[in-house]
């Protein structure tokens, strides 16, 4: 599973870093997400589904 | 700018964030006579409201209360083109998402942001439900209407602290109509039409950077107005405004506070534009009476 941000849309939500926040995690300098971990082993597939599903920007890209 | 070149028809759709989807449940079903959606009932991750034959017209995502997107709906595939042509002309970057489209369940979709971040999203093909659409009050809502056809799920209101770039946009970029303006104090909000229904969009002043004032649903009856009027006098949600009458768009209606943020306003009666005989004006009252604070 390949994981990365939309840095258009990211609205700084944090749902993401909620939902999975050993994959993602909030910028020091700017209020958007950022991926700690682009390739996610399998233990964190279903918490970054679930980030996907609960990004109100819909801005988590997965590739399985 | 040409009749050609007004391609968005409708606000077909809008994403909202609110920190309790169980509350905002119990707000949008009991309280507004909204719908569950039946595919996405027992997900807890996101609540998607029916209003009408399609599949949802309201996505409600966790959040601090606000906006999270709205749906701009065009005609087909070649006026999404003629759209996507002009805003990149415009240099709005719009995006062709098929994924996005997917989750939407619209057969083809383009994102962007507006000078102000907010994320909007033109498409065509919303899906239609096989299930009947039933409100769990009884509610009809006034989505379409035989003559002038897709008016859209309702409106939204806006406030923006550039608004100079917001109403370029909007009304240059996009080709909305100008409706009226009313005065509030001492600075105009801009009404705008992009079908019959009064406004789809309105747009104000405000001191942060770009928020959600409210959304706007009506219903096609008075009784359904005032039934639901009791309910929240009733409820633990809180009431905003008596009932009233608008000045401009002639609805009838009160407001209340969603769970977590912004406002909305139910209403009935709210008036139609004829572009062919519209003039607009001005107002320096948004009600002809009612619409009195509470709490």
């Amino acid at each position: 599973m390949r994981v990365g941000i939309d840095l258009t849309r990211c609205a700084g939500y944090g749902n993401c870093i909620e939902a999975a926040p050993e994959v993602f995690d909030m910028a020091d300098d700017e209020d958007v997400a950022i991926v700690l971990t682009e390739n996610p082993g399998p233990e964190h597939a279903e918490a970054v589904r679930k980030a996907a599903r609960v990004c109100p920007a819909d801005a988590v890209l997965i590739e399985e | 700018m040409t009749e050609h070149d007004r391609e968005v028809i409708a606000c077909g759709y809008v994403g909202l964030t609110a920190p309790d989807l169980s509350a905002w449940r119990s707000f949008g079903t009991e309280g507004l006579g909204l719908q569950v959606a039946g595919d996405a009932a027992g997900g807890e991750d996101a609540l998607l409201l029916r209003m009408d034959e399609r599949a949802w017209r309201i996505a409600v995502l966790p959040g601090p209360g606000g906006l999270a997107f709205s749906g701009w709906e065009v005609r087909d595939a070649p006026a999404l083109e003629r759209l996507a042509e002009r805003l990149a002309k415009a240099g709005a970057d719009p995006r062709a998402d098929d994924a996005l489209a997917a989750r939407r369940g619209v057969a083809e979709l383009l994102c962007c942001m507006d000078p102000s971040g907010n994320q909007l999203e033109f498409f065509h093909g919303a899906r239609i439900s096989s299930a009947a659409f039933v409100s769990p009050t009884g509610a009809s809502f006034v989505t379409s209407a035989a003559g002038p056809g897709d008016l859209g799920f309702g409106h939204i209101v806006i406030s923006y602290a550039e608004i100079g770039s917001a109403l370029e946009f909007f009304f240059g970029t996009l080709g909305f109509r100008h409706s009226d303006i009313i005065m509030l104090a001492g600075d105009p909000w801009h009404f705008a039409h992009v079908n019959p229904r009064h406004h789809s969009l309105a747009l104000g002043p405000g001191p942060r950077s770009s928020a959600l004032e409210h959304i706007m649903l009506e219903v096609t009856d008075l009784d359904v107005v005032g039934r639901s009027f009791d309910y929240f006098t009733d409820s633990p949600f809180a009431l905003s405004t008596t009932i009233g009458k608008h000045t401009n768009d002639l609805m009838v209606s009160f407001y209340v506070k969603a769970p977590g943020g912004f406002e909305v306003e139910y209403g009935c009666h709210g008036r139609l534009i004829d572009d062919a005989t519209w003039t607009t004006a001005m107002y320096d009252s948004a009600s002809f009476w009612g619409h009195r604070n509470v709490g």
